[in-house]
């Protein structure tokens, strides 16, 4: 894989591990992951359970870690590099704990909200994405008639299909204007690495998934913010 | 780009992450999908005139089971903007300071090419009571931003927890073993 540096320094970043399969959201606590020697005392220590019951489990450890846990999706995301940390202690807790887990989908997402300096410069990059003109006489109106609102491309996504690491799944890279960076100089790009295996190979459990999870992380991330670089490559060519 | 959000005209992509602020489409969602569920727990409960979930007796009513808050997304903290990834190996230890041979990550390295020795006082103290010559860990400098917007460099080391070695794992490292030692008898 190509080495990697985003030219732009991001203000967010986030990376996130999705897991679809059949789970029981009630046994993850943080306690049941010290239990299993998943996390330390420590971790358990600045543990905060925002909500635990049988359809929904949701806890968060200090600021490294957030798991949200539903009878079919099991999130872990993370802010704090390395963010191979997650990879740990998600293929860990699939390998060693709930290793008969079928699991059958997984989404290895990474999120970064980046400042082009200004807000024209992203209407630039917006209008460069999508270009308004395909939408014909609405094109003129799309602006709208107020100084301080003007309309334009709200999200774009994009997928890439028949890849040779994979027998199905995708890659999705989708690009918004961030909400979180101030004086809508901001763009949001979310990538979402995605992997399936047969309902056969799930009869397995986690294994064959937390293989790919294994293989695949720290590829899939370069592999992202590769593409998330694109995305700030075209501030030098608007 | 715009300011306001609009519909969701998108497929509902499963994997991924949907906790963002700045996702427009998603935010609605997943809110949606989070209330949806427990109120189906609710309102089937109800319906068969069930037990409370725990065994013991214990008082229900709607807002002892939803959260004090919405799940806050993870956007609004600090955040660490990663300069330069290394992974290391503990060769030795010192009374005050730790030997340490690294990969860099960010160049996509595969062999160790740097020798850097680390303060023990750089490190969390649990850590500093597990480190032993062998362990392996994270080494990464960058720029910690505070949701306010200032930042400084940073450094921070973390000790991995890596999964235990598959069948599958200790056959491909024989395997090449195997090829790397008939390159050896080679020359």
């Amino acid at each position: 894989m190509k080495e990697c540096f985003m030219r732009i320094e991001p203000e967010n970043n986030s990376v996130s591990i999705v897991l679809i399969g059949d789970l029981n959201p009630a046994i993850f606590h943080p306690s049941w992951f010290v239990a299993n020697n998943l996390l330390s005392k420590d971790d358990i220590e600045s543990a905060e359970v925002e909500i635990i019951f049988k359809s929904i489990a949701v806890f968060k450890v200090g600021d490294w870690l957030r798991v949200q846990v539903e009878p079919n999706r099991f999130v872990a995301e993370t802010t704090e590099p390395p963010f191979v940390r997650l990879h740990d202690l998600v293929v860990r807790t699939f390998r060693e704990a709930l290793i008969h887990t079928p699991i059958f989908k997984m989404g290895i997402n990474r999120r970064v909200h980046f400042s082009v300096g200004d807000e024209e410069s992203r209407n630039k990059i917006g209008k460069k994405l999508a270009p308004q003109e395909a939408w014909g006489e609405w094109a003129s109106c799309i602006n709208g008639k107020k100084d301080n609102k003007h309309g334009g491309m709200v999200s774009l996504s994009m997928r890439e299909t028949g890849l040779n690491d994979r027998k199905t799944g995708h890659i999705q890279a989708k690009v918004e204007p961030s909400r979180l960076i101030k004086n809508e100089a901001g763009i949001f790009v979310e990538i979402n690495d995605h992997y399936e295996i047969s309902k056969d190979d799930s009869l397995a459990g986690a294994t064959p998934i937390i293989d790919i999870l294994g293989e695949q992380f720290d590829v899939s991330l370069r592999r992202s913010e590769w593409i998330i670089d694109q995305i700030m490559a075209l501030k030098e060519k608007v | 780009m715009i300011e306001q959000t609009a519909a969701n005209l998108t497929p509902y992509n499963e994997t991924a992450s949907p906790l963002g602020l700045g996702s427009t489409t998603q935010d609605q969602g997943f809110l949606l999908k989070f209330y949806e569920s427990i109120v189906d727990d609710l309102s089937a409960a109800k319906r068969h005139g069930t037990p409370s979930v725990d065994t013991t007796y214990a008082k229900s009513s709607i807002p002892d089971i939803f959260p004090n808050k919405i799940p806050n997304p993870q956007e609004t903290r600090y955040s660490f903007s990663v300069l330069q990834e290394w992974e290391g190996y503990v060769v030795s230890i010192s009374t005050e300071t730790f030997t340490a041979r690294l990969t860099d990550v960010t160049r996509n390295c595969t062999i160790e090419e740097e020798e850097a020795d680390f303060p023990l006082t750089d490190l969390e103290d649990a850590d500093r009571l597990r480190i032993s010559p062998g362990s392996i860990f994270r080494w990464v400098i960058g720029y910690r931003r505070s949701p306010g917007g200032t930042k400084d460099r940073s450094s921070r080391i973390v000790f991995r927890n890596l999964p235990a070695w598959t069948t599958k794992e200790i056959e491909k490292n024989r395997h090449d073993a195997t090829e790397w030692a008939s390159q050896l008898n080679v020359e």
